[in-house]
C-alpha cells in the first residue's frame, strides 16, 4: 500500500476530522454568525434610517471568514504537539501527508467556505425581513456594480469586468484566508500552549517591523526622487487616462499580492508539514 | 523483530541511552524494567517511532520506526501510562480507531470489555480511572497489532483486574505478536513476562528468559540470611536470598528479588548473563 496517500486511509482521515469539526467548532461558528445578527439587532433598535450597505455587509463577512480560520487550527488541531495528547494523533495509521491535507481542508477551505455559506444565507434572510437595515442582497446584480462604484471604481477597471472584479475580489480574500489558516497552522504545530494569542503577537511584531521599514523608505529622500517624476507625468495626464493607469497599477498590485499570499501560504504549509512529520512526543 | 543497535539517545543534555544494543523477538512477552527514570518509556517511545535515536539504529520489521509511516503504524501500538480519554464511548472510540487496523474486530473488542466488566456504551467520563484503563487495554487487544508496547498497564488496576489482565495478555500472546510491558509494578506481571530486561541508566544490566535467570540464580526461602546471598529481603517467618545457583538447585524466579539482586550487583550481574 501506497505509504503517502491512499484514498481509502485519506477517507478515514478526513472522517475522523469531520467527526471532531462541529463538536470542537461549532460554538466558534455559532459565535461568528452570530455577528451580523447582533449588528442587524443593534441597526434596528437605533432606528436608524440608513441601512448598513451590503458592500459593507461582504467585506464583514470576508473578513469573519478570515477571524474562522485564524481559530481554527487552535480547536481542531491543538494537541498535534503534546507530548501526552499528542499521541494519538501520531500514531493513526496514516501517512503525516494525509493528515497534513486533512488538516489544511478544514483550516483553509471547509471552515471558511462553512462561515461563508451560513453567513450569507443568514445575511439573505435577514435582508427579507421588511424593515430590515440590510436592505439589499449581497448578491444581486445592482449590488455587484454599485459595489465597484466610488472607492472600488480601480479594481473594477483593473478586474476589466465588474463581475470578474466581485470574484477577484473573492479570489483575493480566499487566498487571504488560505495564508490565514497557514499562518495559524504552524503557530499551532510550533507553540505548546496559548497558541493563538503567540502567533498574533508575532505577526504584529513582524507587522510593525514591517511598517517601520516602509514608512522610514518612503520617508527617505531617495523615494521622492524617485516619485516625483512620475506624480508630474500623472499630474499632466487626462482624467480618464490617470483611471487607467491607476487601474493598471491596481491589477499589478492585486497580482502581486495573489502571488505574495499563495507564496506565503505555500511557504508556511511546507514548514507546517515537515513539523508534523517530525515531531517528537 | 525489533532490533536496536549502537543506540544513543538523550534530552538536550540529559543522557539517556549510550550505545546499547538489543533485540526483541516475536512470540514473547517482555518485561521492561528499570529505576525511575532510566528510560523505559522512551525505549517504547523509540520503538513505536514516537522519539527518534540521536545516533544508531532502531528497526521493526525492517521499518524506521521515526518515519511512522502506515505500513509500519498499523502493526503496532503503543499504550501510554496516562490515557487521554476522548469525549465518547469506548465502543466508538474503539471503532474509530480501529477503523485504521485491518485486523481489528469490534466484536472481540466488546467480548473483552464484558470480560473486564466495563460498558463499552458508557462515555468515559462517567468511567473511573480504572474502567477507562481497562478499557484502552481491551482496545489495545482487540486491534491485534503485531507489536503491543504497554507502559505500566496495570497502574489504577484493582486486583481482580490485575489478575484479568494477565489472562488476557498471556491469551493474546501468539507466534506472531510481540508484547512488552514497562512496568515498576513487578508483581502484577509475574509469571506473565518473560523475558526480562532491565534497563539501568543508559545501559542494560540483564535480558534473559526465565529459565536462564532461574539456571544462574537460585532464589530461596528460609529462616536464615545466607552469608554468599546477591541480596537478602526479610520476609514474614525468614528471608529470601537470592544467590548464585552454583548446585544447578531448580528455584521459582522472584521478579522483585531479582530486579534488587541486580541493582546491588551490576557489574557481576551483567558478566554473569554476558
Amino acid at each position: 500500500m501506497n505509504n503517502i496517500f491512499n484514498i481509502k486511509r485519506f477517507e478515514k482521515v478526513f472522517g475522523n476530522d469531520a467527526s471532531d469539526f462541529f463538536p470542537k467548532f461549532g460554538g466558534f461558528l455559532i459565535v461568528l454568525w452570530a455577528i451580523p445578527i447582533i449588528i442587524w439587532i443593534f441597526t434596528l433598535l437605533n432606528i436608524d434610517d440608513s441601512p448598513i450597505k451590503p458592500t459593507f455587509r461582504y467585506s464583514f463577512i470576508l473578513l469573519l471568514c478570515s477571524f474562522s480560520c485564524l481559530l481554527v487550527p487552535a480547536r481542531l488541531y491543538r494537541h498535534i504537539n503534546d507530548p501526552k495528547k499528542g499521541i494519538e494523533f501520531a500514531m493513526t495509521p496514516a501517512s503525516s501527508f494525509e493528515k497534513f491535507l486533512s488538516m489544511t481542508l478544514f483550516c483553509a477551505v471547509i471552515t471558511p467556505a462553512i462561515y461563508f455559506i451560513g453567513a450569507y444565507v443568514i445575511d439573505i434572510i435577514l435582508s427579507i425581513i421588511p424593515n430590515s437595515p440590510y436592505n439589499e442582497y449581497i448578491w444581486h446584480k445592482d449590488v455587484i456594480v454599485n459595489n465597484y462604484n466610488g472607492n472600488q471604481l480601480y479594481l473594477s477597471v483593473a478586474a476589466k469586468s465588474i463581475k470578474f472584479g466581485f470574484f477577484l475580489k473573492l479570489f483575493n480574500k480566499l487566498t487571504g484566508c488560505l495564508m490565514t489558516a497557514s499562518i495559524f497552522m504552524l503557530g499551532n504545530a510550533i507553540f505548546k500552549k496559548r497558541k493563538t494569542s503567540k502567533t498574533i503577537g508575532i505577526l504584529v511584531l513582524f507587522v510593525f517591523i514591517a511598517t517601520t521599514i516602509i514608512i522610514t523608505t518612503a520617508m527617505s529622500e531617495r523615494f521622492d526622487e524617485f516619485m516625483s517624476p512620475i506624480v508630474e507625468r500623472l499630474d499632466d495626464m487626462p482624467e480618464e487616462e490617470r483611471t487607467l493607469w491607476f487601474a493598471s497599477k491596481v491589477r499589478l498590485l492585486i497580482n502581486y499580492s495573489l502571488i505574495s499570499k499563495l507564496l506565503v501560504s505555500a511557504v508556511f504549509l511546507f514548514f507546517t508539514y515537515r513539523k508534523v512529520k517530525t515531531q517528537r512526543y | 523483530m525489533i532490533k536496536i543497535s549502537d543506540l544513543n539517545f538523550s534530552y538536550d543534555k540529559t543522557k539517556v541511552f549510550k550505545n546499547i544494543s538489543l533485540d526483541f523477538e516475536k512470540g514473547n512477552i517482555y518485561g521492561l524494567l528499570g529505576e525511575n527514570g532510566v528510560g523505559k518509556t522512551t525505549l517504547l517511545k523509540i520503538i513505536c517511532g514516537l522519539q527518534r535515536p540521536d545516533y544508531g539504529i532502531c528497526t521493526v520489521d525492517e521499518h524506521t520506526p521515526s518515519d511512522r509511516k502506515p505500513d509500519f503504524l498499523e502493526n503496532i501500538f503503543f499504550l501510554p501510562e496516562v490515557v487521554m480519554t476522548p469525549d465518547t464511548t469506548p465502543e466508538k472510540f474503539a471503532e474509530r480507531t480501529g477503523a485504521f487496523y485491518h485486523k481489528f474486530d469490534i466484536d472481540f473488542f466488546n467480548q473483552l470489555a464484558a470480560e473486564m466488566e466495563i460498558d463499552p456504551k458508557r462515555k468515559f467520563a462517567t468511567l473511573s480511572y480504572g474502567q477507562q484503563k481497562k478499557a484502552f487495554i481491551a482496545m489495545a487487544i482487540s486491534l491485534r497489532t503485531d507489536y503491543l508496547l504497554l507502559d505500566e498497564p496495570t497502574n489504577g488496576l484493582d486486583i481482580p483486574s490485575k489478575a484479568l489482565f494477565r489472562q488476557i495478555i498471556a491469551r493474546h500472546c501468539t507466534d506472531d505478536t510481540t508484547i512488552i510491558i514497562s512496568t515498576h509494578q513487578v508483581k502484577d506481571v509475574e509469571n506473565l513476562i518473560d523475558p526480562i530486561v532491565i534497563l539501568d541508566h543508559d545501559d542494560i544490566l540483564l535480558k534473559a528468559g526465565i529459565n536462564e535467570i532461574a539456571d544462574k540464580l537460585r532464589f530461596a526461602y528460609g529462616t536464615e540470611k545466607a552469608d554468599d546471598a546477591l541480596y537478602t529481603e526479610m520476609l514474614p517467618g525468614g528471608f529470601l536470598n537470592v544467590t548464585l545457583n552454583t548446585e544447578g538447585v531448580e528455584s521459582q524466579v522472584n521478579i522483585e528479588g531479582l530486579f534488587n539482586a541486580v541493582m546491588k550487583n551490576k557489574k557481576a550481574i551483567k558478566e554473569l548473563f554476558n
